[in-house]
């Protein structure tokens, strides 16, 4: 397991690498001049060259990447050409209230997906199977802003239970920083319990039939610890694969609810430097994103390890 | 294990009896089959009617919207209430939010569908091509794909509206490349099992060309996976063109959208929220007819679960 770990977070620094390269080249194709925006009618030519100069942007594209790269390294991730504050202390101010955000609502999602998907496994074609397999394919289909502006319209504006709009920090105020946060990740969480839910249900479905858990209903074990010690964790592992794939989506759900919600996590930051064309901002955004999906994507593959052993002795075979 | 049985089955079933130079007889037999089968779920034949109610609304947009789409009727700042004469109200700049809807569906049909023939054009050949091939070829046409596959489809797709301007085209040609690789693993897995076949190895003896025997012979064979991939894509598509437009980097006015109406009336939410709630029930209705369809096209396509 050490080992399997061990080369999982090799294979990362050339995936980071080439991340950054992305990162960085899409970047300089982005059309529009910066430094023209930042000056606007001001524009005069040898104060742009100053600027062009103090922000590196006057030299070969290889050296700018090559400097850009040491920096980020040593956490310097450049300053927003437009407000001058450094981008990685914003991406650090906002990163917990983004990544809050994404685990409250895969939280969500599976708390309602792994129990309904399993019951609607064991008794299928009931009235609560067709219930849940129902409520599973709204949820797909339900766009997660649409949802989150309809429950913020029933509970916030309708019901005024909870706050209208704003966030608090978790640091201030647990109960303050929940009630903000709970419709944002209901919004997020209930389009992928759907995801999951179906999954669950067809995995274990699936499960159910093989020889083993006969095996051992005919050894005498009871009927819950057959499924919840047999089938159930050989049936999370093509779940699994879902929740990564699924990691994705809910990142860029993440920055809509934001949007939607006015949370200031890394999405309203991303779109901000989107909609100023402030390149630090836009590059600082993308990479930051990227890096949370290389390492969600980290810890599925070993969780895969815990929940099949197979890849574990696959490993200690090579 | 299964999954491979499951699919050189799935071949088996289709062609059954069928001669594999007469293709036209074989498209026909597959399309009466999936029409047969998907007349047995209710499900997915509301899919297929909601799918054609929807087509049809967007091709007759002009007949059945009683106004233009950018017409202004109210003096502006009027935000009317759902009315008899305006059963979605008037937004803020005295524009029909019902003509609006109904218009904006054109948008959405023209993303959901064009999109998946862009991805589908390069994507079928890569993957005809990795899995009839295998070796190298494969390797590198696969490696490149988990590349493309390795980025969150949202993050790219904004990344490729920073650097291409926002506006639809750009919307369907950033979720067209997006998801070459998709339908490239989806062919490539249907060709190794179909290769497999006798009838396979009967048209190579009859020494044909590559291509015919990949296109008119390989390919055929594969398309349950790609009908039913791209049928749940199109809905895919849909939400994601809605959220750009919603957060701006999609269509832009004066083309109407939902995702841009639902933005744009948003800040209007407390005073009349009808104008914010319709174009969003619209892209859910619109999403869930493509994922019904999608859902029962699987069903009926899969050997699995014949009856």
């Amino acid at each position: 397991m050490r080992d399997y770990i061990f080369k999982k977070l090799l294979l990362l620094i050339p995936t980071v690498l080439a991340i950054t390269l992305l990162v960085f080249a899409m970047m300089r194709l982005i059309p529009g001049d910066p430094i023209h925006l930042l000056l606007g009618d001001m524009y005069d030519q040898r104060q742009a060259d100053e600027l062009r100069r103090e922000h590196g942007l006057d030299r070969p594209l290889l050296v700018q990447y090559v400097w850009w790269l040491g920096r980020l390294l040593q956490g310097d991730w450049g300053r927003s050409v437009l407000t001058y504050r450094p981008v990685f202390q914003d991406i650090v101010q906002r990163l917990p209230i983004s990544l809050e955000l994404i685990v409250l609502s895969m939280l969500l999602a599976l708390l309602i997906a792994i129990p309904a998907g399993v019951i609607s496994a064991i008794r299928p074609y009931t009235a609560f199977d067709y219930g849940a397999m129902t409520i599973a394919l709204l949820g797909i289909s339900m766009p997660d802003f649409f949802l989150g502006i309809l429950l913020f319209l029933l509970f916030s504006l309708t019901l005024g239970w909870l706050p209208v709009q704003g966030y608090v920090p978790l640091t201030t105020s647990v109960a303050e920083n929940l009630s903000h946060m709970v419709l944002p990740a209901t919004a997020l969480g209930l389009a992928r319990a759907g995801i999951l839910t179906r999954l669950v249900r067809a995995s274990l479905l699936e499960v159910m039939r093989l020889d083993y858990v006969m095996t051992a209903r005919a050894k005498g074990v009871v009927e819950f610890l057959v499924i919840n010690k047999h089938a159930l964790k050989n049936a999370l592992i093509p779940t699994i694969t879902v929740v990564g794939l699924q990691i994705g989506f809910l990142i860029g759900g993440a920055i809509i609810i934001e949007a939607v919600f006015g949370i200031p996590g890394l999405g309203t930051f991303g779109l901000q430097g989107i909609a100023r064309r402030d390149y630090q901002q836009v590059q600082g955004f993308i990479l930051v994103i990227a890096l949370i999906f290389v390492f969600s994507n980290l810890l599925v593959d070993i969780s895969y390890a815990y929940f099949d052993p197979r890849i574990r002795y696959e490993e200690k075979a090579k | 294990m299964g999954h491979s049985q499951g699919t050189v089955a799935a071949t088996d079933a289709l062609g059954d009896g069928l001669q594999p130079a007469i293709s036209q007889y074989r498209a026909r037999s597959l399309l009466g089959i999936t029409l047969r089968r998907l007349a047995r779920s209710y499900s997915a034949l509301w899919g297929l009617f909601m799918v054609c109610a929807l087509v049809g609304i967007a091709v007759l947009a002009n007949l059945i919207a009683p106004y233009g789409p950018a017409e202004i009727l109210a003096g502006g700042g009027s935000l009317v209430l759902p009315t008899w004469e305006h059963p979605m109200g008037i937004d803020l700049l005295g524009r029909d939010v019902f003509s609006r809807v109904i218009y904006s569906s054109r948008i959405a049909i023209y993303v959901g569908i064009v999109s998946i023939v862009l991805s589908l054009l390069p994507g079928i050949p890569l993957g005809l091509v990795a899995g009839f091939y295998g070796g190298r070829l494969d390797k590198a046409i696969m490696t490149l794909m988990d590349i493309i596959l390795a980025f969150p489809i949202f993050l790219l797709a904004i990344v490729i509206m920073v650097i291409l301007e926002p506006s639809t085209t750009n919307v369907v040609v950033a979720l067209g490349i997006v998801r070459i690789p998709i339908y490239a693993r989806v062919v490539r897995g249907s060709v190794l099992s179909v290769k497999e076949n006798e009838y396979i190895e009967a048209v190579r003896a009859l020494a044909l060309g590559r291509v015919r025997l990949l296109f008119r012979h390989i390919l055929p064979n594969c398309m349950a996976p790609i009908i039913v991939t791209s049928t749940l894509s199109v809905s895919t598509s849909i939400l994601i063109e809605s959220s750009l437009s919603f957060l701006g980097l999609g269509t832009q006015p004066p083309t109407p959208s939902w995702g841009w109406d639902l933005k744009a009336n948003l800040v209007f939410i407390d005073v009349n929220p009808w104008i914010v709630v319709f174009p969003g029930v619209a892209i859910f209705l619109t999403t869930l007819a493509f994922n019904m369809l999608g859902d029962g096209l699987r069903d009926a396509l899969d050997p699995r679960l014949k009856r």
